[in-house]
């Protein structure tokens, strides 16, 4: 019996997407009700393959089950939609009120952001938690993308037998940012895309447009001077249809919480992040025509359904589906 | 929730499948999947029938809905076993939604009486 209802449990869950504490509870429940009906066809005088195969057949298909069991924990609850949307929220406030151009409130507004996210992920990840962690990277983007430059001006330097242009501990400190911020982008999105590659698109959901964004800004001297110059009106422009960008997203995420169906989040999330991020990105370029505009939205298409790719390279981790007696 | 081919339509039953479950478990106490499934094909003498698994999603979504609580318990031979029961929610809901069977079933019946009965 052992073998063939692991392998239709390892089924289920490989198809579930829950969190692994909802798999286990959810896999413990099916192999009880499968052992109890084996057992009780076995106390018929059924054999135990035909007892096994005959339990399993009126179980239902795996795929089936672990689809209707998705579409039952998967919705959160209005509270957990509105904690959701509130880095959404937040950021678009940053943006609509111009007070991203304030460090002291641009370090707070992201430090609590950070905050949020690691007590998300400390929680368990629960699913309100996936947007707070999409912009906790930002400011380590921001710090990796200021670092990156000096670190490569010095290995050129280096190369040249000219020497370094800044002390080596500085320089040392700058490496390890860049190198601490690619280890935590990647293996946060490799985590979460074993449980579910749409978590990891609606984590990603602003990145491509904040970063484009960000590449903006900082070709005109340099990100700090652009936050620093308060009377700066060229990127101002930008500042309302970036908030209206990011408050969509909000409206996404309460939607992508709120959802049941696992193909609707997915559409919700993509749609948003198509149809939005290539208007805002049209305001930034002046993409007039329709074969670039098509272009914009194949791009991040094929960016925001990346982690579906991914997900079938890293695949999920191998876990024993039942529970230990 | 229902096999097809059984003589009804499915989406008759699917409707009821609330009502079915937070009956069982009301009368029963507690109850757990599989006992529920089989108080379910032995009071119907066999006519409901359904893919086993699909229970256990219905009965999630009435935990979501606040109307029954689920709790583990350990059998004495290790295994465990998640049983339900019902909460004054629920229980409210299934007073509700007898009344509205009851009135539902009589007139219906009343309806499709043949005419020279």
């Amino acid at each position: 019996m052992q073998a063939e209802v692991a392998i239709y449990l390892d089924e289920v869950k490989t198809h579930l997407h829950l969190d692994p504490d909802t798999e286990s509870r959810v896999i413990c429940e099916l192999y009880s009700h499968l052992q109890e009906k084996v057992n009780e066809l076995q106390e018929r005088g059924v054999s135990e393959l035909e007892a096994t195969r005959e339990a399993l057949a009126s179980f239902g298909g795996a795929r089936s089950i672990a689809r209707l069991t998705y579409e039952a924990y998967s919705r959160g609850s209005w509270l957990e939609a509105l904690i959701s949307c509130q880095p959404h929220m937040i950021v678009a406030a940053l943006f609509a009120t111009h007070v991203w151009r304030q460090p002291v409130m641009l370090g707070a507004a992201f430090a609590t952001i950070v905050l949020i996210a690691a007590l998300g992920s400390r929680k368990g990840t629960p699913m309100w938690s996936y947007s707070w962690m999409g912009y906790a990277v930002f400011p380590f983007l921001i710090l990796a993308s200021m670092s990156w430059d000096p670190v490569v001006r010095t290995v050129t330097y280096i190369a040249r037998g000219t020497g370094a242009p800044a002390p080596v501990w500085e320089l040392a400190l700058l490496g390890a940012l860049c190198v601490f911020t690619i280890w935590l982008v990647a293996s946060t999105t490799v985590k979460t895309a074993k449980r579910d590659w749409i978590l990891v698109s609606l984590m990603l959901l602003p990145l491509p447009v904040l970063a484009i964004w960000l590449i903006t800004v900082s070709r005109s001297d340099g990100f700090v001077l652009n936050v620093l110059r308060s009377f700066e009106v060229r990127f101002s422009r930008w500042d309302t249809a970036m908030a209206y960008f990011c408050a969509t997203l909000g409206v996404a995420s309460v939607l992508f919480v709120r959802i049941r169906q696992r193909v609707l989040k997915a559409a919700a999330i993509l749609a948003v992040g198509i149809v939005g991020g290539s208007a805002v990105l049209r305001s930034f370029w002046g993409v007039a025509g329709v074969f670039e505009l098509f272009l914009l939205s194949l791009a991040l298409l094929a960016f925001l359904t990346s982690p579906f790719l991914l997900r079938t390279v890293v695949g999920k981790e191998a876990e024993p589906s039942v529970r230990p007696l | 929730m229902a096999d097809s081919n059984r003589g009804y339509d499915s989406d008759l039953l699917r409707g009821n499948t609330d009502s079915l479950l937070l009956f069982l478990i009301n009368e029963m106490g507690q109850a757990y999947g599989y006992r529920l499934i089989k108080e379910i094909e032995v009071r119907s003498g066999g006519y409901f029938r359904f893919k086993e698994g699909t229970v256990y999603p219905a009965l999630r979504k009435l935990e979501n809905d606040g109307l029954v609580r689920g709790e583990w318990k350990k059998l004495p031979n290790g295994q465990e076993r998640r049983y339900y029961s019902m909460t004054d929610q629920g229980r409210e809901l299934l007073r509700q939604k007898l009344a509205m069977w009851q009135s539902f079933a009589s007139a219906m019946a009343l309806v499709m009486k043949p005419s020279g009965a």
